[in-house]
């Protein structure tokens, strides 16, 4: 049987300053496979997809990745831990905003962590020797514009200009993004500095970032202005297993806080804000990348689903040449964005 | 030439109903139950007199008396007669100390109820409540019950030696949101002895609880004077305002009587607590909403959800957050079951004193 193709370690001249933190090489071997219990790709992944919510590896295990299984049922266990611990006790609580800090991260982290993994089961079922390397690297400077359009019946802002830019080294990310409204007073600015803990010189790293933001609302006008502490992990999780290669996950936890000032009176309100950002990328080609994110920030300008929850994003970049790629965004809480736009990388 | 909106497009797109799956099918549902809340109810008395109520709710007992709820003391009662007539009807869930204007005579059958015999004359005639009560302007607030009725027969007790006027309520009565859990709460409420106003809670919503609150209690949003103080009952069910309720408001905070002027809602715009963030779905949202209340000088704002008590403050407007009637109360915060004593002097230079008053602690 052929080896599942791994991610490629860098050449030793390229190869990043010395991290702070050791991570196991993503350069696992390759697993060796039983026989699929079931024939057919297409009901293992169907079985995957239900009753595998509840069988954490299911779908591997009808594959014969036994050893593949046995991983995502030690990440499913261990988040279904988490999760249970954060939100047992929030409910032993009812909600007590003094336990809130630990354990409403502690509940989303599990169970996140716990729906990434349930995909990453279904769609390393459906694709046995992994996707295609994965499309986000660290280029060393990335800026994409964006425009589109806002559905949502509480605000004004019907377009929506974004622009982002990052520059990021092995041990140093900076992250921005602005995003303007035509024709109302929307004004939205991030950004996030910090030097990564780890990384490795590819897609994977961990980092510690302060976040600095200055929102204006469309409709009070209200200007807040504030600071956040975050961790940030991007991992392959080809470091799990080499059969889910081009599966990237992303798990971002921050605490911070806004003073809100209203423009014409002298009064100001304080929200002390949580940032829980996670989300599972793959690509299915060479060129491509789709990358689904789950949003909880009460400052956030969509808003949120129905009875709380965050928002979920899906961004899909197409590569159009080695340092152009196409980049859409579909953003749906309270309301929907849709933007369009190019990502241009050096 | 006829016009669309763009968001009038959307709908007849189909839009609603894909948002509705998508997650954000609250605001169709909020935007309902508000258009629902402006409806006046009619029917037919002795004599071929037409009745219409507002706001308010309407049933027949066995003997065929036709009993009228009202959802606010600002119960309006339109008659439209084709000769003079006396005519007989009921009226329930009133305040301590209402009457009605005119010549009708109440006979009381009960706590908040009477029976009306009213002279009519030919033609269209108005009533409304009015009140025989003097001084202050007390209620009591409670909020998030959920079919607790042991906590809640300890509030009810603890209001009905306090004697106020009436209750002031924001919702989740039931923690389910079934009909049969609802209609048992109601029978609950009846310890009170009392007019009820209130506004719906987001556990009325989960089940078919909703369809049964309008159709018993009537509107989720509504705006009444009594005694030289206005109240505002406004449903945030959907961690939202709905957005056809904003004209509504700014129009009714606008032509309001002087005096003054009280919010309530069953979710808090912004949680004290951003870690823990129950609020308004949308940050905006909540903003809009705060900007409203604070350019029309609302003086203080009430809002349930949170199983806790506390005082803080958005956009300068001071908030009591008072969740305790009865659902599990937070921990860790020294605060049991609860409700709020409250009590109005519109003429005083500082007109409101709010009182906490614990139960079981």
């Amino acid at each position: 049987m052929a080896a599942a193709p791994v991610a490629e370690p860098l050449p030793a001249a390229e190869a990043p300053p010395k991290p702070a933190i050791e991570l196991p090489s993503s350069d696992r071997p390759a697993i060796e496979k039983a026989a699929p219990a079931i024939d057919s790709k297409l009901a293992r992944t169907g079985l995957a997809f239900l009753p595998g919510l509840f069988i954490p590896g299911f779908g591997h295990s009808l594959s014969g990745d036994v050893e593949t299984a046995h991983r995502l049922r030690w990440v499913s266990g261990s988040a279904l831990a988490v999760g249970l611990l954060g939100g047992g006790a929030l409910l032993f609580a009812a909600g007590s905003h003094k336990l809130s800090p630990i354990c409403v991260p502690l509940m989303y982290t599990g169970a996140t962590v716990y729906i990434q993994s349930w995909l990453a089961d279904i769609l390393g079922t459906a694709a046995p020797n992994g996707f295609a390397k994965p499309l986000t690297r660290e280029a060393q400077l990335s800026m994409s514009l964006q425009y589109g359009g806002s559905y949502d019946p509480v605000t004004p802002v019907r377009h929506l200009g974004l622009l982002r830019a990052s520059y990021e080294k092995p041990v140093l990310m900076i992250d921005g993004s602005a995003s303007l409204a035509p024709k109302t007073d929307y004004q939205e600015f991030h950004l996030r500095v910090g030097p990564k803990l780890w990384s490795d010189g590819g897609v994977s790293h961990l980092a510690f970032l302060v976040e600095g933001m200055r929102e204006r609302g469309p409709i009070s006008g209200a200007t807040g202005i504030g600071s956040a502490l975050l961790f940030e992990l991007r991992l392959a999780l080809s470091y799990l297993s080499p059969g889910l290669r081009g599966l990237v996950l992303t798990q971002r936890l921050g605490y911070g806080g806004l003073r809100y000032r209203y423009p014409e009176t002298s009064t100001t309100d304080w929200q002390d804000v949580l940032i829980i950002d996670t989300g599972l990328a793959i690509s299915p080609t060479d060129s491509m990348e789709i990358a689904l994110l789950y949003t909880q920030r009460p400052d956030t300008r969509l808003g949120y689903f129905v009875d709380h929850g965050g928002g979920a994003r899906i961004d899909a970049r197409l590569a159009i040449s080695e340092r152009l790629r196409l980049l859409a965004t579909a953003e749906l809480g309270g309301g929907i964005d849709g933007l369009l736009g190019v990502e241009a990388s050096w | 030439m006829v016009t669309f909106s763009r968001r009038t497009l959307l709908k007849a797109m189909g839009a609603g109903t894909a948002l509705h799956f998508l997650g954000c099918g609250g605001v169709s549902d909020a935007d309902a139950r508000f258009g629902r809340s402006l409806l006046p109810v009619v029917d037919q008395l002795d004599g071929g007199v037409a009745i219409s109520a507002f706001p308010a709710r309407l049933r027949r007992d066995g003997e065929g008396l036709l009993w009228i709820r009202a959802a606010n003391p600002g119960l309006r009662l339109e008659f439209q007669a084709a000769s003079a007539t006396v005519v007989r009807f009921g009226l329930e869930n009133l305040p301590i100390g209402a009457r009605l204007s005119g010549t009708a005579e109440m006979v009381p059958t009960g706590p908040g109820a009477a029976a009306v015999t009213v002279s009519l004359p030919a033609g269209a005639t108005t009533l409304r409540l009015e009140s025989s009560a003097t001084g202050l302007v007390r209620f009591a607030v409670v909020s998030d019950i959920h079919d607790n009725h042991k906590s809640f027969g300890a509030i009810a007790a603890d209001i009905r030696d306090w004697n106020p006027e009436f209750v002031a309520c924001m919702g989740d009565f039931v923690q389910s949101g079934r009909v049969a859990e609802f209609d048992d709460m109601m029978s609950q409420l009846g310890q009170l002895e009392r007019g009820l106003y209130t506004t719906i809670g987001n556990h009325e919503l989960f089940g078919g609880a909703a369809d049964r609150f309008e159709e018993l209690l009537g509107a989720t949003n509504h705006f009444f004077s009594w005694r030289g103080v206005n109240f505002a009952m406004l449903d945030t069910g959907s961690s939202m305002i709905a957005p056809d309720a904003y004209p509504w408001l700014e129009e009714k905070l606008a032509t309001r009587p002087p005096g003054p002027t009280l919010a309530f809602t069953h979710i808090p715009p912004l949680d004290p607590y951003g870690f823990r963030d129950h609020a308004f779905r949308s940050r905006e949202d909540a903003e809009h909403f705060l900007q409203l209340l604070g350019e029309a000088r609302v003086d203080h704002l009430f809002v349930g959800h949170i199983h806790s008590y506390e005082e803080y403050s958005l956009r300068g407007i001071p908030v009591h957050l008072c969740g305790g009637g009865g659902g599990q109360i937070e921990k860790l915060t020294g605060v049991g079951h609860h409700y709020l004593r409250v009590s109005v002097n519109p003429e005083a230079a500082d007109p409101i004193h709010v009182e906490l008053r614990q139960i079981g602690v």
